[in-house]
């Protein structure tokens, strides 16, 4: 087990390689480079001084070596807007952006995984139509326009939660976790709903049933086990999404989070920010889906099995004639 | 098949089992298949039920039914009344009937492949039931699951592997030992020796035996195989179409057949002493279900076959205190199947 | 005669499968509800131009500037004096030309990669999928904000930025798919014939693939419609004053306190509309595999 997870990090390193070469690569061709903005006043030869400085009188890779060789030393560029290290810059927002991925991760896991079960065990019954309903509406609302209206409802009408900033602790994240908890709901709700619909069929539960096993149990340990990967995998999928993928909530609310970061600094032309928030962002969320695979192991034992043997080939092959005897 | 001597005739008074007209339905959204249509079994203590019949019979559906386990939707007990050791099947509560699976009544089902949860060890199943049922510690639990895969030939060291990790005779082993677990009065057998290969068959049909005769349990073996019925069971019912057609002693049923299904049954297996001999395979399939004639359902293909046949309700007539046919060719007192000839 | 009667099964047997999958989906309310939303979406925006005058659309008329809904102005009117309801109208335009030019573009470039990746396997399906990878590492808002941040927010580069960004999902639903049905006897039988991959690829493959890839497809235009107004609404797509949905919300950003109405209709527009494409996109797919259905 500890081989394989020590393999897993390991393979994360070609992705996490692969994935800055590619957003620095393709930040690089856009218009306009930190020349332009602070050379503004300086003479041809301090130009090319400086433009052999960055590199930029070299190859793209170059420049990415460059780059990556800061990186290795937790240095991501200075930010010209911000004037200060973007490395700091990212730290500084990352716990926002954290807080506002658990809470709504958390909110949809507390209420989608009892909804979806229920609606697959009642399947055509009301629960599981109301629910795939409110799931079908709750894909279909586009976030930033779900927050509009909740800040119309819960702040200009009603007046009960501020409608922007982070300042008033959990009353400030109530209205932006609910706005993304929205669409984890309701993807969760169906997954869990169709996972637990596929597992409920299984020969299985039958045999648990013959043993006396109690409904409710038969559910809760037998079913829900078997259902739980696809419903780990979008877990996993959704919070590396909040993560990463919360720019426009960020924004409707004015949450001082990474998404609201590399907007900003978008707009302001402020390319070493994004590249370095980007690169940051997609590294985590590639540690999450790290972290969700290793956890695919603890929930079935036979790709523990299979982890297992991608080391010790020897054994595999027993297993498989097994499987098919 | 002439050789088979009557096995021990003796007959316990105590009924374990009890099923008055049972008639199960499984009612889809455009059509109703009849999948058991009827049917009376009595079985006392420590006797064996051979439940002999072509596939979609209605075997299955008789043993789940049992358990009260049918499918629902679709399936639905229409009537009938089902007793296990005196216990309303079909009028317990929830919880009552919880307590009777697995620990008064239990069931081994077909395919080995995919009755055990692939996510809890072998260990962990076993154990489950027995906790349930015997209201001990998870310890103690423990320890007799171990002893109960000893007992069906697995190390007992293997307690904490996994489904995916035994072959398929080991699994049905296991599966064995969960339906053991707790000492059932009643075992309903569900083709358990199919899904696996001939060698592991015969190991498989003999620990069942053995463990029988240790654990003086009743038992239904649901099979389509007259040879493992021969083998080892008592008594015999022969299904048809969601009916039973024949049943009685093993010796009854196979020495002195009545039923021309039955006759059929035996034509088609293949005569190891006269290999010359052309196998009588039953001609045409098993009718549709959802269509069942108002009479016979074997007369299609039945060779005796009159036309007053599929236009009458069939009637029950008993030839011993145990042995009942249901046919109206026996209306006629003339008639005798060929196989009675011989 | 052989040719004939194989031409005349292939023939029947497709009439047969569409006639199938259309019994089922019918059969399905909430799919034909959205069938018929769409159908109606599409002939407006197609012929919009034919009978809408412009002056509705973009006419401003300060005197009767952001006047709550009424009779005259069913969805009221902006800051400019115009007319809502002409403005989403006339923005289903834009939604649906985005949606589907962007699923075009990932359809484009995505099922031809995953088809190579599942047919050959080897080398090729390994650097195809571990490039696939590293594409939907970054999230596709991210990747969108990137694209564009580069070509710059006009129409064409939106619907690029939208489309590129769900290409890693036709890669893997298509290489799945083509995995399942790459070792049918009938391929076996193309190609001891020896026939060319691309003719086999093409004539037996992909075609026993389009279910998973059409359901996919359908699901992606709505997506592609809702990143296509949040990029807009970022700031970073297209530019208020047009009546882009996503920019129609930017414009009304402002006038939120007192005006909620400008906001809500444009998000119900683009809610209805992506509400729509998913209960089609389920309908098929449970029409197609009734196996999934029950």
């Amino acid at each position: 087990m500890h081989r394989y997870i020590i393999k897993r990090i390991l393979m994360l390193i070609p992705v996490i390689v692969g994935v800055s070469l590619l957003v620095f690569v393709m930040m690089d061709m856009a218009p306009g480079t930190v020349v332009d903005i602070i050379g503004g006043e300086m003479s041809t030869e301090e130009l090319a001084e400086l433009n052999h400085q960055l590199g930029y009188d070299r190859s793209v890779f170059y420049r990415y070596f460059l780059y990556m060789k800061d990186l290795l030393h937790g240095d991501l560029g200075t930010s010209f807007i911000y004037k200060m290290d973007v490395w700091d810059l990212y730290m500084q927002r990352l716990p926002a952006t954290l807080e506002l991925a658990g809470a709504s991760v958390l909110l949809a896991i507390l209420l989608s995984i009892p909804l979806g079960i229920k609606a697959a065990t009642g399947h055509g019954g009301l629960t599981d139509n109301v629910s795939m309903v409110a799931a079908l509406l709750g894909l279909s609302m586009p976030n930033f326009w779900l927050g509009m209206m909740l800040i119309v409802l819960f702040s200009n009408r009603l007046g009960w939660l501020p409608s922007y900033g982070a300042t008033d602790g959990i009353k400030s994240l109530i209205l932006p976790a609910l706005t993304i908890g929205t669409g984890l709901m309701a993807t969760l709700t169906r997954t869990t709903r169709s996972s637990m619909l596929d597992v409920l069929r299984a020969d299985y539960l039958r045999t648990a049933r013959s043993k006396g096993v109690p409904e409710k149990k038969v559910v809760s340990k037998h079913a829900l086990k078997n259902a739980l990967i696809p419903i780990i995998t979008i877990i996993g999928t959704q919070l590396g999404n909040a993560v990463g993928g919360a720019v426009v909530t960020e924004n409707v609310f004015a949450w001082p989070g990474v998404g609201r970061l590399i907007i900003d600094a978008i707009n302001q032309r402020d390319t070493t920010t994004v590249t370095g928030c980007i690169i940051m962002t997609t590294v985590m969320i590639c540690v999450i889906m790290m972290v969700v695979d290793i956890i695919y192991a603890f929930v079935d034992p036979r790709l523990r099995a299979q982890y297992a043997s991608g080391k010790t080939r020897k054994r595999a092959p027993k297993v498989r004639g097994g499987e098919a005897a | 098949m002439s050789e088979i001597r009557p096995k021990d005739t003796v007959n316990d008074d105590s009924t374990v089992l009890d099923i008055q007209n049972l008639t199960v339905y499984y009612e889809l959204e455009d059509e109703t298949v009849k999948a058991v249509n009827d049917i009376s079994i009595k079985l006392g203590k420590k006797r064996i039920l051979g439940l002999v019949g072509e596939t979609g019979a209605g075997k299955t559906s008789t043993a789940l039914a049992i358990l009260n386990l049918l499918p629902n939707p679709p399936g639905v007990i229409k009537s009938g009344s089902i007793h296990v050791c005196g216990n309303d099947m079909l009028n317990l509560s929830q919880k009552e009937l919880e307590e009777i699976r697995g620990g008064t009544v239990s069931m081994i089902f077909q395919d080995p492949m995919t009755s055990l949860n692939p996510v809890y060890s072998v260990g962990d199943q076993i154990a489950e039931s027995i906790e349930l049922h015997e209201k001990c510690s998870r310890a103690e639990a423990w320890d007799k699951a171990e002893e109960m895969l000893e007992l069906v030939g697995i190390p007992r060291e293997r307690i904490h592997e996994y489904p995916h990790q035994f072959s398929g005779g080991m699994k049905q082993r296991v599966v064995i030992a969960i339906a053991l677990a707790c000492n059932p009065k009643l075992l309903l057998a569900d083709e358990p020796t199919t899904a696996l290969d001939v060698t592991i068959q015969a190991q498989v049909l003999d620990m069942m035996c053995d463990l029988k005769q240790k654990f003086d349990t009743a038992m239904i073996f649901i099979t389509h195989d007259l040879g493992i019925v021969a083998e080892i069971c008592d008594e015999v019912a022969v299904m048809y179409a969601g009916r039973i057609i024949e049943q009685g002693t093993l010796e009854e049923v196979f020495n002195s057949t009545k039923h021309p299904y039955t006759e059929g049954l035996f034509n088609s297996l293949p005569d190891i002493e006269n290999r010359e001999a052309e196998l009588h395979p039953i001609q045409g399939m098993m009718p549709d279900p959802t269509k069942l004639p108002e009479g016979c359902a074997f007369a299609p293909r039945c060779p005796y076959a009159r036309p007053e046949c599929i236009s009458t309700p069939q009637t029950e007539r008993s030839f011993s205190e145990t042995h009942k046919v249901l046919c109206s060719a026996y209306d006629d007192p003339s008639f005798r199947i060929k196989r009675e000839e011989r | 005669m052989s040719k004939n009667t194989e031409s005349v099964s292939r023939k029947y047997r497709k009439r047969g499968k569409l006639g199938e999958i259309w019994h089922h989906f019918k059969k399905n309310k909430g799919a034909m509800a959205g069938l018929i939303i769409l159908i109606v979406m599409f002939a407006v925006a197609l012929t919009i131009d034919f009978w809408l005058d412009q002056e509705k659309v973009i006419g401003q008329n300060i005197r009767e500037k952001l006047q709550s809904p009424n009779a005259a102005h069913w969805f009221g009117t902006d800051e400019m004096g115009r007319d809502m309801f002409w403005r989403v109208v006339y923005g289903s335009r834009y939604s649906l030309a985005i949606g589907f030019v962007a699923v075009i573009v990932s359809l484009i470039v995505g099922v031809p990669l995953g088809a190579a990746a599942g047919y050959y396997g080897g080398k090729i399906e390994g650097l195809i999928m571990r490039v696939t990878d590293i594409f939907s590492a970054i999230p596709s808002i991210l990747m969108g904000v990137v694209i564009v941040s580069i070509l710059g927010g006009s129409t064409i580069n939106l619907m690029i930025a939208v489309g590129i960004s769900s290409v890693p999902n036709f890669v893997r639903i298509t290489r799945a798919a083509v995995l399942t049905v790459k070792n049918e006897e009938y391929v076996e039988a193309a190609r001891a014939l020896g026939k060319t991959d691309m003719y086999i690829i093409f004539r037996h493959i992909l075609p026993n693939c389009l279910s998973p890839i059409i359901v996919q497809t359908t699901l992606r235009v709505a997506s592609a419609i809702v990143s296509a107004s949040s990029l807009s609404f970022l700031g970073l797509g297209i530019k208020p004053p047009s009546p882009e949905w996503g920019a129609l919300l930017t414009a009304g950003k402002t006038y939120i306190r007192g005006y909620s109405y400008l906001c809500l209709f444009p998000g119900l527009a683009i809610m209805i509309t992506v509400l729509a494409f998913n209960m089609v996109g389920d309908g098929l797919r449970d029409a197609m595999d009734p196996k999934l259905k029950r």
